[in-house]
């Protein structure tokens, strides 16, 4: 692969999203100087509900992949795993951990001067079973409370007693958090935020569908810097115009016919969380005139779109409609619709050692996607967040192999 | 005698399973301390636990990557081969990340042989999972039904639950046993008991307990009592090679909260109750295993089966890739520190009999005697 310079960002409004980041934990910040709650958080967890009842929610997951993209992962996992817990578990929880019990929470040396104090703790079940482990470990030193949203997995559509225990769930944790950090919940304020997330999502996803275009405006290493908002701020009015900036232009690529590669001939796919230590994976392959222009990752893990006319049960779907919920079956299903859309010509799994919810299932949905669309994968095996897992030898020969079987099946 | 028994079933425990089938059992294969075996002993099938084994994975590598564990690769390997063939079902419970995608796989690449997910929450709290959880048995007995071509009879299930009750107070007995000082049962001898009635019915495992018991209670206590007393943690212990090392090591096991041991058989089912209420409430009540919360009742009786084996010391046995037992390990570590009780994580797949194991045992049980002397 040549070791030609990157260019920039194909999307100006990109530029926007270290800002937003920025202020996301200075507000963080400050709101708690304030004297009003923060929540740590994880992936999944309504997070509508804690817009809407004050409630500053904290990203410790985000702040991890925050220290991976710096380089800075490493130095926490391994205070972690002096601490006892294992190379084999989920990184992003070792690297909090090993903030947590290395120099602290507060450590001026840690990126936006450190994460706030929980007041409370929520997680859910939602994308793996690990997070709420992960959960569990940081109670045992902050002891604060913290509460569960459990799941079991969909199939689409979802039933209804799956709706009815997200919901019973709903109504438990909103007098908990009510009476544990003395907010309240007024349902004009949450049926507000579900609008402001609804609008955000519908944006993002029309920002995505806009990708299935040929030349694809943008890759997935500048999305993936773009998506932190859909994560966490789906419920506050910020995404909103971040977002359309980013679908204004996107279309206006279209439009022109300009890809976010000067002659693109090879279109990929990704699955899982990316190698946030290596995001520059995405681009490298670029100099082949490759781009990778469709992820789940972006496109299933942070929930979708909602009909409001009925917003409880819209909300509740939501939530449980994301990737890591899904069966392996659904996933399969899902993967053989979208293929087709995105004309993609390949697909990259990555056998993520960190989230064995995600890396479930691939190898049937690689056969899959191989039988019934003829489309070939790679299987790269890495990790999220800890670039000890990462053989950028290995990776480099693997993929640099796949993209030339794809051009020979081109030409 | 029985021990011979105890070796004939766990030499070979897939031989041990087929033997039932052979005997025109309706055998069915569980996998989680969450599948309610009384429902399948009332509608006159044999639940057995698969437990997987240390063996080299052919087949199952095509569909699962190495960090989903050696448990659920070697289970599935096993599927894959039609080694399980025989059994009439596998029931799965919604435990594990990679467990609960096992039940997906089954389904795809075993599709011949019946199979079932109890779909219990991991939140054993609350309003709302204790409705999902209710609902969840519920529909297991309709699968259950379905196979069974008869319903479940009211009769039959209080008669499974004596038998299983029976069980459970049978080996609580031999635990204590274990526990006593001097030794009345030798720890090698109570994983045998305790492992041997995952292979076969419970009917024939409680002749066997009651056997055990009446011969180890008028025999004089084990030899080894200078042997270091110590707990033994951990979701599976299935390797026999171990507790024999742990011995020459000068040091056996007094007492244990294992996933395969204490934790599976500790709590009963209320018998005066509406049956299929009461076993539901076993269920969702029992102390919890590593993969559901709360994690207090689980760390309560831990704590208090240590006690009750006066251990001075603990050894968490924590399989590979195990996530949920690797989180909580350095928790009870610290927890256990706290109380004066050092502990020791040993990460195994499967095998715990090996040199390495040796070299770190011996050294755990010297510094504790050196702590205690």
């Amino acid at each position: 692969m040549s070791t030609q310079s990157k260019k920039g960002r194909s999307l100006n409004s990109s530029y926007q999203a270290g800002t937003i980041l920025k202020e996301y934990w200075e507000r963080a910040k400050r709101h708690q100087a304030e004297g009003r709650p923060v929540a740590w958080v994880s992936g999944n967890v309504p997070i509508e509900l804690f817009w809407a009842m004050g409630i500053f929610p904290v990203y410790p997951e985000n702040y991890s992949a925050v220290l991976a993209s710096a380089q800075r992962a490493q130095e926490f996992c391994e205070e972690a795993e002096q601490k006892g817990f294992s190379y084999d578990l989920c990184s992003y929880s070792r690297i909090n951990l090993g903030i947590i019990l290395g120099k602290g929470i507060n450590d001026p040396g840690l990126p936006f001067g450190g994460l706030p104090r929980p007041d409370i703790l929520v997680t859910t079940r939602i994308p793996c079973l690990i997070q709420v482990k992960w959960w569990e470990a940081v109670r045992e030193f902050f002891h604060c409370p913290m509460f569960v949203v459990d799941a079991t997995m969909v199939d689409l559509p979802i039933r209804e007693d799956q709706r009815q225990h997200y919901l019973g769930q709903m109504r438990e944790l909103i007098p908990y958090m009510e009476k544990s950090v003395g907010v309240r919940f007024r349902e004009d304020d949450f049926l507000q935020a579900l609008k402001l997330s609804d609008e955000a999502a519908a944006l993002w996803l029309e920002l995505l569908d806009v990708r299935a275009a040929v030349p694809s405006p943008v890759g997935s290493r500048e999305m993936c810097g773009n998506v932190f908002p859909l994560v966490s701020m789906l419920g506050s009015p910020t995404p909103i115009p971040f977002f359309r900036n980013l679908l204004d232009e996107a279309k206006e690529c279209v439009k022109e016919k300009k890809g976010a590669v000067e002659n693109e001939k090879i279109r990929l796919g990704w699955d899982n969380i990316p190698m946030w230590f290596n995001l520059k994976f995405f681009s490298d392959v670029e100099d082949h005139n490759v781009i990778f222009t469709y992820e789940t990752y972006l496109r299933y893990v942070w929930g979708g779109r909602m009909d409001l006319r009925d917003p409880w049960t819209a909300f509740a779907d939501k939530h449980l409609d994301v990737w890591l919920n899904y069966s392996i079956n659904q996933r399969i299903r899902t993967l053989l619709s979208d293929i087709p859309k995105f004309k993609l010509d390949g697909f990259v799994f990555h056998q993520n050692h960190s989230c064995k919810r995600f890396a479930m299932g691939q190898k049937d949905a690689a056969v899959a996607i191989r039988e019934k669309l003829g489309v070939p994968s790679l299987f790269i095996n890495s990790d999220m967040a800890d670039p000890r897992a990462f053989s950028e030898a290995q990776c480099r020969i693997q993929t640099d192999t796949f993209i030339e079987m794809l051009e020979a099946k081109k030409s | 005698m029985i021990q011979a028994e105890f070796n004939q079933i766990l030499s070979d425990p897939l031989q041990s399973i087929r033997q039932l089938s052979r005997e025109g059992r309706r055998v069915i294969g569980c996998l989680d301390s969450y599948v309610p075996e009384e429902f399948i002993h009332a509608m006159g099938m044999v639940p057995v636990r698969l437990l997987g084994s240390a063996e080299s994975i052919t087949l199952a590598d095509a569909h699962l990557p190495i960090f989903a564990g050696q448990l659920t690769r070697s289970i599935f390997n096993q599927g894959l081969k039609g080694n399980l063939s025989h059994l009439a079902g596998v029931v799965l419970s919604n435990s594990s990340d990679a467990i609960r995608t096992l039940y997906d796989l089954w389904q795809r690449h075993i599709p011949g042989q019946w199979s079932a997910l109890v779909d219990v929450p991991a939140i054993l709290e609350g309003e709302a999972n204790h409705r999902l959880f209710k609902s969840a048995m519920q529909n297991f007995i309709k699968e259950l039904e379905k196979l069974a071509g008869h319903s479940l009879e009211p009769a039959a299930l209080r008669r499974s639950i004596a038998v299983y009750n029976e069980n459970r107070r049978l080996l609580k007995k031999a635990a204590s046993l274990l526990g006593d000082s001097p030794q009345q049962l030798s720890a090698e001898t109570y994983l045998d008991a305790v492992l041997s009635g995952f292979l076969i019915s419970k009917d024939r495992h409680n002749v066997l307990l009651r056997d055990l018991l009446e011969a180890s209670s008028a025999a004089p206590a084990v030899s080894g009592q200078d042997l270091l007393p110590l707990h033994m943690s951990g979701p599976i212990l299935v390797d026999r090679s171990f507790l024999p090392l742990l011995r020459q090591c000068g040091g056996t096991m007094a007492s244990e909260d294992l996933g395969t041991g204490s934790r599976y058989y500790w709590d009963e089912v209320n018998e005066a109750g509406d049956p299929v209420e009461e076993v539901i409430n076993r269920y969702w009540s029992k102390i919890p295993e590593s993969y559901k919360l709360p994690m207090e009742p689980r760390w309560l009786h831990l704590a208090a089966r240590l006690e009750g084996g006066n251990a001075k010391g603990a050894i968490f046995v924590v399989e590979r890739y195990s996530d949920e037992d690797q989180y909580d390990y350095p928790i009870f570590r610290d927890r256990l520190q706290q109380r004066g009780i050092p502990s020791l994580q040993l990460d195994t797949e499967f095998v715990l009999g090996s040199e390495q194991a040796r070299t770190r045992i011996q050294t755990f049980v010297d510094i504790v005697k050196g702590r205690a002397s």
